[in-house]
């Protein structure tokens, strides 16, 4: 016979619960939707001022449904809107934000876990000093080491350059996202390095066969984490970047902050819809994974 | 694989890749670490003892840029500011505590609760900056909402307020980052044994008093993770800055890390941005040095 | 009137996975009563019930004559030892036992006076001021013991309290906890998939079975005279020997083998007549086999395997077709062989006969 999971002690049918319970169930229910409201707030009021006519926002009803909803505003900060030094909207600034994107989730997580792989099963020199400094490193606040980044990267002939910032999105990532492969790695058996030691497997050899076929789950977290970090980024984008490769933010930061003329909030609306959508994308679609992916960037604490 | 035209290594050499190939992995991290956190850290401590204006000048003078930036009140403004943003963002970690207890109940829909006190986090700080600008906005934002609800006279401009303006910010990063200490906070209650909760029921324990005398103190851990992560947030806070109020009105909004960048971007003051970096970085120091002492003499004081 | 009663008591996981089925069950005050069996087979689950832990989907538990079916835990007048011990990590000892009593609003002098009473009877005074990661498994054992003692519950319940200490510590426990019932004389019901325990600490068990009882009785009745197959092999240790056979009439009544191998059980103390050609399994405990004495029906079995275990010696044999273990003396063994015939003398009266189909004994 199978062995039965053991209940869990919240396990009830509604007819057996005690009139006291069943209030305190209602009571924090209706909390738990009051706060549900009050954080799509922000969302529904992006959507909403999006699909309306500048007229419409004049009249100052925020919360409104649009009574024309129409998708011009979307058109515009997508092809036309003036961001900064280029009228061409923001479908320039998303393909820039990709260009980023790929080579710093690649150079990261390609660095960090044979790193981490390296400090979690071989006897690396001074492989805990290396640990200490990574947590160190982490915690040091980037302004401080702003203005020589910026520095080393001309000297590097990177300054201004799309890959330039990717470069320094992967210096940036290094030491959170070692310590997390490092950790994740620890907690496969060490068995399992030594029987393909003895089959005769090698340092790469080992990692490639051995260990990344076990590593789905946290390579999707880890990519999760830098795509989300790295897509939302503002101040690498901007400082280390030129106008023809500037991120989506910073796109998006241009249009909004234009001093002349009228505050087109409709525009500025789907212009902060079109720059959230992927990381929301990436969000609602993987879920549990994502909360797993921001639990390992905390835990190294 | 076919035979190798390139002389194959010999058994020596092999055997000195195969025993430093874990070192040489590591070599690029450790490279990264020296020569850009530590190397630069180092760096710009040097220079804020200098006299480099828009230009590295290495002549030495002494605590001369760390007199200016005290007397610069747009500093002591944002060093005033940031603890008064650091306080504000405990409420981060308060309301997703709270969230976190509600939740773990039998809750119906508990996890679709969870996914919309979470998305904030998946947005960047300059749309939710950009989101709640616009929702403070006097004329067409909640001010108005109110007043057209019929309180004539209702005020709620936070943001054009000097006195009040760092609340909405708190405001906005609270909403920001309240999802993320839930799910911290709803780790730290999974890991807490069943059976304890079991036993407090035999003895008749209300909820409330198990959680101030037994679950809090059993989650110290999260608590102390969490407000490490707090603090580093509130040094670390830029982009909402630029995007909610671009430190108005007046500087009333400005926080360390936007008066250092813009002291190295704008106002091209090298050995400035320097000494505030340097300021930055000791903050940070004594902070988490003085936490887990905070934490050692608690845990002196019960025992 | 009994201090527990179970009435008819339904336990449906998840809609559909019924875990306990229809049970009736009696506690008696003062008693020492244990549920034993197999994991999975709900005597955990109906601790829980008994407790308040888990609600019942049907039936009805009464503590004491009082309807608790939807009563608090705290409000039945129980107290309850955790396998895992359950003890509040970041409390002492000392702040353990006195939550509940806090909670109850007793003044503290009452308090101190009560734990210190409880904690003496339990040996440990000194280490009311430690925390349980501060003290080994069995010093936390009698610290929940303890919190559960100064309850001053009618009735007791344990869940597995000692699965998770060694083996010489469990031996400690058991003896403490006999001793504990015997001084305090309150109700203790106990959950555990250990016999040896079962046996040795209770005045009744019930043997549960996939959520049901398969027989409430004393040690001793459930050893000599197991209700059924389930029962008789659970219990005893190397279990029972079960020999197929069939029902023969002619002459005194006989259960012959498939190989013909023929028992005389014609004094056996049958409750229902059997029946010719019934198809019966005849249960022999193994140290009811024996060196044949003077004149009694010899077996020729075959032995096979010798376990010398120092004051006996178990010796693997086979009769026909049969599987058999025996446990003999080691000078009843001396001088045999394996893989040479070792003649058997079975004690028959202590034998039980149970039918193939339905388990129960005849």
């Amino acid at each position: 016979m199978t062995a039965v999971p053991r209940p869990s002690v919240a396990m009830t049918l509604p007819n057996a619960i005690p009139v006291k319970h069943r209030g305190a169930k209602v009571t924090t229910f209706l909390i738990l939707v009051f706060f549900a409201l009050l954080f799509a707030l922000p969302l529904y009021v992006m959507i909403v001022t999006s699909l309306k006519s500048m007229d419409e926002i004049r009249l100052g009803h925020i919360f409104a449904l649009p009574q024309h909803p129409n998708f011009d505003a979307w058109d515009t900060a997508w092809n036309k809107a003036a961001s900064g030094f280029t009228n061409t909207g923001l479908k320039s600034g998303f393909w820039n934000s990709v260009l980023i994107l790929v080579p710093s989730l690649i150079m990261s997580v390609s660095i960090a876990s044979i790193c981490g792989y390296a400090l979690a099963f071989w006897r690396v020199k001074m492989g805990n000093l290396l640990l200490s400094l990574l947590l160190v490193c982490a915690f040091i606040p980037f302004p401080i080491i702003m203005y020589p980044l910026i520095k080393m990267t001309v000297a590097l002939k990177l300054y201004n350059t799309s890959f330039g910032v990717s470069v320094v999105h992967t210096i940036l990532a290094l030491p959170i996202l070692t310590m997390i492969f490092r950790n994740f790695f620890s907690s496969i058996p060490q068995d399992l390095i030594k029987a393909a030691r003895i089959d005769g497997g090698r340092f790469l050899g080992t990692f490639v066969h051995v260990i990344l076929p076990l590593s789905p789950n946290i390579l999707v977290v880890v990519a999760i984490m830098q795509i989300t970090g790295i897509w939302n980024d503002f101040l690498i984008g901007l400082t280390f970047g030129n106008v023809q490769s500037y991120p989506m933010t910073v796109n998006l930061n241009n249009i909004t902050q234009t001093q002349t003329g009228v505050r087109t909030y409709n525009i500025y609306m789907a212009a902060a819809l079109l720059t959230a959508i992927p990381p929301l994308v990436i969000y609602f679609i993987s879920g549990k994974l994502f909360i797993r992916g921001i639990t390992a960037g905390a835990m190294k604490g | 694989m076919g035979p190798s035209v390139i002389r194959a290594a010999t058994p020596r050499q092999e055997a000195f890749t195969h025993k430093h190939a874990a070192t040489i992995a590591a070599l690029p991290v450790l490279g990264a670490a020296l020569v850009f956190y530590l190397g630069s850290t180092l760096w710009s401590v040097v220079m804020s003892f200098t006299a480099s204006k828009i230009f590295p000048d290495m002549t030495f003078v002494g605590l001369r840029q760390y007199l200016r930036l005290f007397k610069d009140s747009l500093w002591a403004l944002s060093l005033h500011n940031l603890a008064i943003f650091a306080l504000g963002s405990l409420l981060s970690l308060v309301l997703g505590f709270f969230l976190a207890v509600l939740l773990e109940g039998d809750v119906p829909g508990a996890g679709i609760f969870r996914t919309i006190y979470l998305y904030p986090m998946a947005i960047s700080l300059i749309i939710t900056g950009l989101v709640w600008q616009w929702l403070f906005n006097p004329t067409l934002g909640l001010q108005q909402f109110v007043r057209d609800l019929g309180a004539r006279d209702f005020v709620f401009n936070w943001v054009a307020d000097p006195q009040k303006v760092m609340y909405a910010l708190i405001v906005a990063s609270v909403w920001q980052s309240t999802g993320f200490y839930m799910v911290l906070c709803s780790a730290g209650l999974k890991g807490i044994d069943h059976e304890v909760w079991q036993a407090s029921r035999i003895d008749g324990i209300p909820k409330y008093r198990m959680y101030l005398e037994v679950i809090i103190p059993m989650m110290s851990f999260t608590f102390l993770t969490s407000l490490v992560l707090l603090s580093i947030g509130a040094v670390k806070a830029y982009d909402i800055i630029v995007a909610m109020t671009n430190g108005g009105p007046g500087g009333h909004s400005v926080l360390p890390s936007y008066y250092i960048v813009d002291m190295y971007i704008n106002r091209r003051f090298i050995a400035l941005g320097a000494a505030g970096s340097t300021v930055l970085l000791l903050i940070v120091v004594a902070f988490l040095v003085a936490l887990p002492l905070i934490n050692l003499g608690l845990r002196r004081r019960k025992a | 009137m009994s201090t527990v009663a179970v009435r008819h008591l339904d336990k449906i996981y998840q809609g559909h996975t019924h875990i306990l089925k229809d049970l009736n069950l009696d506690i008696g005050s003062g008693e020492f009563l244990v549920l034993l069996g197999p994991s999975g087979c709900g005597k955990s689950t109906l601790l829980n019930c008994i407790a308040g832990l888990l609600d019942v989907e049907g039936g009805r538990i009464e503590i004491a004559g009082r309807d608790v079916t939807n009563a608090d835990p705290s409000e039945r007048g129980i107290a309850m030892v955790f396998q895992s011990y359950a003890l509040y990590p970041t409390k002492t000892v000392y702040g353990n036992m006195a939550f509940c009593l806090r909670m109850k609003k007793k003044s503290p002098a009452e308090i101190e006076q009560k734990v210190n009473e409880t904690a003496d009877l339990l040996q440990i005074r000194e280490l009311l001021h430690r925390k349980p990661a501060t003290l080994s498994g069995g010093q936390r054992q009698r610290a929940a013991i303890g919190r559960a003692l100064v309850r001053d519950a009618d009735i007791c319940l344990f869940d597995e309290p000692l699965s998770n200490l060694d083996a010489k510590l469990r031996t400690e426990m058991r003896i403490e906890l006999k001793k504990l019932h015997k001084k305090l004389r309150s109700t203790f019901v106990y959950v555990t998939h250990d016999q040896v325990e079962a046996m040795t600490l209770a005045t009744r068990v019930a043997v549960m079975d996939s959520g049901t009882f398969s027989q409430i009785s004393t040690p001793e009745e459930l050893y000599d005279r197991p209700a059924n197959t389930f029962v008789a092999r659970f219990i005893g240790s190397p279990p029972m020997n079960f020999v197929d056979g069939r029902i023969a009439l002619d002459g005194g009544i006989q259960v012959v083998t498939g190989d013909g191998i023929r028992f005389d059980v014609s004094s056996y103390p049958f409750i229902t007549a059997p029946r010719s050609g019934q198809e019966v399994i005849l249960g022999i405990r193994p140290e009811h086999l024996h060196v044949p004495l003077g004149n009694e029906p010899t077996y020729p079995t075959l032995l096979s395997l010798v376990e010398p275990l120092g004051a006996t010696v178990m010796c693997y044999c086979t009769l026909g077709q049969t599987d058999l273990v025996a446990s003999l003396n080691p000078s009843e063994v001396a001088g045999a062989q394996t893989d040479e015939l070792l003649p058997l003398a079975i004690d028959l009266s202590k034998a039980s006969i149970f039918d193939r189909a339905s388990t129960l004994r005849l």
